[in-house]
């Protein structure tokens, strides 16, 4: 009797085909995890918005107006600019070829 | 480290088609437990494995040592007992155990309906009973990875495991003879 019971109890759990179901938890995972980032944005959204009467922007923004208008007369900036798109078109090439 | 770990590990590195993987290698298994738990409900035992899952990939990347379908299981059961208690599905308290036999089975040596017979026996069985022998001769388990599965001490696991057999040994011939007469 106790062999008969332990070859029962011993036998696998009998197949369950799968009809989808996999495929159903990996629809819901997908729905948490854009649930999960939209609550992320949504909360730092809030939060800057919040935090925006108390942040020095117009300060900010006034001091930064001046430095990006100096870079933008830089002659320096463009040429390191058009080395940058060679580079990355030769090396396309390179790779095509 | 065997393939499911490997597995594992890359779905806590953020890979969805591991984690998918993992899902449709353990599915199987993990809803037959679960429905043996909730006594053949398999609408329930699918919620719960569906529950399962989604929480195994919020928490993948707490999953460390041990197999990852014990881990699994441990999730498994633990949601278990909690959709038990808030629905009272069963009594789940240390001495409490359905004792309403069924005089429907049939007693016939046929192994279908052996297997009939032992689910019908296990259904009466006290849900950690039940989740004991499951684990440690159905899936294949040690003794020490289902005790972890079931978050209880090695000594709790194997008293669940005698006590569960031995009930099983009281009611399966009593059906037998209880048909023969």
């Amino acid at each position: 009797m106790i062999d008969d019971l332990n070859t029962l109890l011993g036998a696998p759990l009998p197949e369950i085909a799968d009809r989808g179901f996999s495929a159903k938890v990996m629809v819901r995972i997908e729905k948490a995890q854009r649930r999960d980032a939209m609550f992320t944005f949504g909360v730092l959204g809030l939060t800057a918005l919040a935090a925006m009467p108390f942040l020095p922007i117009v300060k900010t923004v006034d001091a930064l107006v001046p430095t990006l208008v100096g870079l933008a007369l830089q002659p320096g900036l463009y040429i390191a600019a058009a080395a940058i798109a060679l580079t990355l078109l030769a090396d396309r090439e390179l790779f095509q070829n | 480290m065997d393939e499911s770990e490997m597995l594992a590990r890359e779905a806590a590195a953020g890979s969805s088609a591991a984690f998918a993987a993992l899902v449709r290698k353990h599915q199987s298994a993990l809803r037959g437990f679960l429905m043996r738990m909730t006594r053949g409900n398999a609408a329930l035992a699918d919620d719960l494995a569906q529950e399962t899952f989604l929480e195994a990939f919020r928490k993948i990347g707490q999953f460390g040592k041990g197999t990852f379908f014990g881990w699994l299981c441990a999730i498994g059961y633990s949601r278990y007992l909690m959709e038990a208690r808030k629905k009272k599905l069963e009594p789940l308290d240390d001495e409490a155990e359905s004792g309403v036999a069924d005089d429907r089975t049939p007693a016939v040596d046929d192994s279908a309906i052996a297997r009939i017979d032992l689910e019908k026996a296990m259904a009466m069985l006290h849900p950690a009973q039940r989740a004991a022998l499951t684990l440690c001769f159905a899936l294949g388990m040690t003794n020490e990875e289902a005790a972890a599965a079931m978050n209880v001490p090695l000594g709790t696991l194997k008293s669940h495991v005698n006590r569960g057999r031995e009930k099983l040994i009281h009611l399966l011939p009593s059906w037998r003879i209880k048909e023969a007469t």
